[in-house]
């Protein structure tokens, strides 16, 4: 990539300003009451998700990591191995969507690919909390965890698709950004 | 509100997600069975009973011999030639992962199987 270009800057715009709504977003994920401890809407996906068609792969890697660090800061966890969740959760749940977006074509909305991402997240935090800390037993959390994964999924998937197909804003910059 | 048109592609991912979730869930709930078993460490020897077992083992350690009963689900050492006692002292176990030891005479009785998935604490 020609890092001098007008559109690599056009992008990395991007990234910075929706890397600021993710962390805007995981504060206002705040005013949700949280039932579960672990229990998590993901509204800080809605940018990565609305950005899957915008950026190519490198600027969603960047964006993600502005996202797993932002959120490391906002909810203290920067410094805990709860960050090591984190980030394997999110980046794992980037990959599988890009794959699947890419992969889906016209088969798949945004609600698919979030539900695909919100699983894998939750799956690999669960297979790492049976492998690192809690033992065999946490695998009595992953149907609990799944469950909430299937819902909060399902829901940012619907409000992304709902936003991507109605914004003029999005509408916009999908011809800015139009990818070769 | 506006109208939202759901794919085929959406349809199978959200399939999979629910099977793989109700299949979990069965899985947590059906793998419960099993009893517990108490294994008993002698010196250089060790036995295994059920924990629904109904029995007293005499086991052989260096000071003599200590004397385990196995009653109700649950375990005992009832007398021992230590002198602190602090196996007898011990009282009843019966949760797996719980253990009595009794150092001088060497036997050390431990109850082993699956938790209950009991977690002890969580914090996030």
């Amino acid at each position: 990539m020609d890092l001098h270009s007008d559109l690599h800057k056009r992008r990395i715009d991007l990234v910075a300003f929706l890397g600021a709504l993710c962390l805007f977003l995981s504060t206002v994920e705040y005013l949700f009451p949280k039932p579960i401890p672990f229990m998590r809407l993901g509204l800080a996906n809605l940018p990565i998700l609305v950005s899957l068609k915008l950026l190519p792969f490198p600027y969603l890697m960047l964006l993600t990591l502005v996202k797993v660090a932002g959120q490391g800061l906002i909810n203290g966890t920067l410094a805990s191995y709860v960050f090591i969740f984190s980030v394997a959760g999110s980046y794992s749940s980037v990959l599988v969507m890009y794959a699947v977006s890419r992969t889906g074509g016209r088969f798949l909305s945004l609600v698919g690919v979030s539900l695909a991402g919100s699983m894998t997240s939750n799956a690999v935090q669960v297979l790492l909390s049976i492998y690192f800390i809690f033992g065999k037993n946490a695998v009595m959390i992953a149907p609990l965890f799944l469950g909430i994964g299937t819902v909060s999924g399902l829901l940012i998937g619907l409000i992304a698709e709902g936003f991507v197909e109605h914004s003029r804003w999005h509408a916009n910059l999908r011809r800015l950004y139009a990818q070769e | 509100m506006f109208r939202l048109s759901l794919r085929p592609g959406d349809w199978f991912v959200l399939l999979v997600s629910i099977i793989l979730v109700v299949f979990l869930t069965l899985q947590s709930m059906g793998d419960r069975g099993g009893v517990p078993i108490v294994r008993i460490e002698g010196e250089d020897e060790s036995w295994v009973y059920p924990l629904d077992a109904d029995i007293e083992v005499e086991v052989e350690g260096p000071l003599g011999h200590t004397h385990i009963h196995i009653h109700d689900g649950a375990v005992w050492v009832s007398d021992s030639p230590c002198t602190q006692k602090v196996c007898i002292a011990a009282g009843q176990i019966s949760a797996p992962g719980t253990f009595i030891a009794c150092l001088p005479n060497m036997v050390l009785v431990r109850i082993e199987g699956r938790q209950e998935g009991e977690i002890d604490g969580l914090a996030f």
